[in-house]
């Protein structure tokens, strides 16, 4: 009888604790630690912080779906992994601390024989003074609170334009090395069309502030669309839709302090600048969660486990290379751990081995450059992955562990960029892979054949249908394993 | 301007809006009314999911 722990509830981790469950026999236990009761389907909160959606439209309890499922679930975050398990038991556990009302730091150890960290980001708003909605002055979408904060401001400021009040709105990034440039590029263009359905549109004016090098990045060097008998960047679309909808951008940027009503910020050429505004959703920096590592003797083995950033090292290669030298081959592939073949990292939680947009510091040495992103789709398929490695294992298998290279796969996104059903669109992207491969496709690192864009209301059609079809999946409702990650 | 001036002199650029938008590329009328167009776009609809289809299941073949 084997133990398999999930450290997490997202996308990742959620989508493998479901998969073992479903395929491991009933004699093995799955269990799901996870610091807060529920499921959020973090791609809609673009539309709670419009305030076109309920947070609860967003969120599901998991301990009902886990229990019907038989999935062990415990509400604490992980505080420390032994994977060797300490001078009286070999048998690794983690220590996990409650984060039940009434019961918070209440601590126990978890024995695993498989562990799967899917912890997903710390949002790190500490990185820049003045960042976040605790003690900030900007607002955010990261949860489905931040984003229900955001909407009822944004209710506020629309009072005031409909006063006659002109309003600055500030949308993006809040650091150098933030990513997530596609959800901040999602919630940019929704208030655009929102504020036109409010009949507000031209008492408000919208900028964009992100450390893209050019918009269109989002975080992956951009990507190139075969259009119009052009082989075209993103930034050229991107920079369209914008110009199109009025909206105004400020690229190679670190934001340094944000201020009530003024965020400052460094640009790659050292320029030292301020932007006021009257409302800002700036998204923040992420980092790992924090856990810390001991061996048997209780030496402190953290580094050996983690990365600086603070997320889990796999199999990728960490050896610092220069851009010039960088490969697919540098990403992971089986997400398994160097040092503990019993222990994965999957979702935000591994250390990409380096960024994929290139990496550029401003005349100062300060980094601008967006960090990549592991979320969504490639999420859910490593999740899989290393599900199916755990299961092969325990069935006593002699078989290569499962890959989900982010430069093997391809990525299907669709950006929300105004919601209604007959006048909505959302830009739908194919990218192919994901991680450029320059060996493979020399020219643009990317299959020019798979690799695709397009605008229009189909893409808004095909986001509500993924907001409902990936709920209901994730609450493991009949047919839940036919619907593709 | 004295606003402007005052922050330049501690170092700080206040952000004016430039006009990068004349330098972008804008759709026209009629390439905005095919982006809305419903029956266009329900054909667009099937197209765009084979395409996502495809790489799914390219994600998927090594798993």
């Amino acid at each position: 009888m084997a133990k398999v722990v999930v450290l997490g509830a997202g996308v990742s981790g959620h989508t493998a604790a479901s998969f073992l469950r479903k395929w491991l026999g009933d004699g093995h236990t799955v269990t799901v630690v996870s610091p807060k009761p529920t499921y959020n389907w973090i791609p809609s909160n673009i539309w709670v912080g419009i305030g076109l959606m309920k947070p609860q439209k967003v969120v599901f309890e998991l301990a009902p779906v886990y229990r019907k499922a038989g999935i062990e679930f415990q509400q604490a975050k992980a505080v420390a992994i032994h994977p060797e398990g300490n001078s009286d038991n070999a048998q690794p556990y983690v220590v996990v601390e409650s984060t039940v009302a009434g019961q918070e730091g209440k601590r126990e150890n978890l024995p695993y024989d498989y562990l799967i960290n899917a912890t997903g980001p710390k949002l790190k708003f500490e990185a820049t003074p003045g960042l976040g909605p605790d003690g900030g002055h900007s607002f955010s979408v990261c949860t489905e609170g931040h984003a229900a904060e955001m909407s009822h401001a944004l209710d506020e400021s629309v009072a005031r334009m409909r006063k006659g009040e002109k309003q600055r709105f500030l949308v993006g990034t809040g650091h150098g090395t933030c990513t997530c440039q596609g959800a901040a590029f999602e919630y940019i263009v929704n208030l655009e069309f929102e504020l036109r359905k409010r009949k507000v549109r031209d008492k408000a004016e919208i900028v964009w502030l992100s450390n893209e090098y050019e918009l269109g990045d989002f975080g992956m060097g951009g990507l190139n669309l075969k259009y119009g008998g052009y082989v075209t960047p993103s930034k050229i679309f991107t920079e369209s839709l914008f110009a199109e909808r009025g909206l105004k951008w400020i690229t190679r940027a670190h934001v340094q302090e944000v201020q009530k009503g003024g965020a400052y910020y460094e640009t790659l050429d050292g320029g030292q600048h301020e932007v006021k505004f009257d409302l800002a959703m700036l998204l923040p920096p992420f980092s790992g969660v924090g856990l810390a590592a001991f061996n048997r003797a209780g030496e402190d083995i953290t580094s050996t486990l983690f990365a600086p950033n603070g997320f889990m090292k796999v199999d990728a290669d960490y050896s610092g290379k220069p851009y010039e030298e960088w490969k697919a081959s540098d990403w992971p592939r089986s997400y398994q751990n160097p040092t503990y073949d019993n222990l994965f990292a999957v979702g935000i939680a591994f250390a990409p081995p380096h960024a994929i947009s290139k990496p550029r510091k401003s005349v100062n040495g300060t980094p601008i450059n967006p960090t990549p992103p592991r979320t969504g789709m490639p999420s859910a398929t490593i999740g899989k992955a290393v599900a199916k490695t755990i299961v092969d294992r325990i069935e006593g298998k002699n078989a290569a562990p499962h890959y989900a290279s982010m430069a093997e796969m391809g990525a299907a996104c669709v950006a929300s960029a105004g919601a209604n059903p007959f006048t909505g669109t959302a830009a739908s992207m194919v990218v192919y892979p994901i991680v450029p491969d320059w060996e493979r496709y020399p020219e643009y690192g990317r299959d020019t054949k798979l690799t695709y864009g397009e605008i229009g209301l189909a893409g808004h059609w095909i986001k509500i249908g993924l907001h409902h079809m990936f709920l209901h999946k994730a609450k493991l409702r009949p047919g839940w394993s036919l619907i593709p990650e | 301007m004295e606003e402007k001036k005052a922050e330049m002199a501690n170092g700080r650029v206040l952000w004016q809006p430039e006009d990068e938008a004349v330098f972008a590329t804008k759709p026209t009328g009629w390439t905005r009314f095919w982006r809305v167009f419903a029956p266009w776009q329900a054909w667009r609809f099937l197209v765009i999911n084979l395409k996502m289809l495809k790489v799914i299941w390219l994600g998927h073949r090594h798993g």
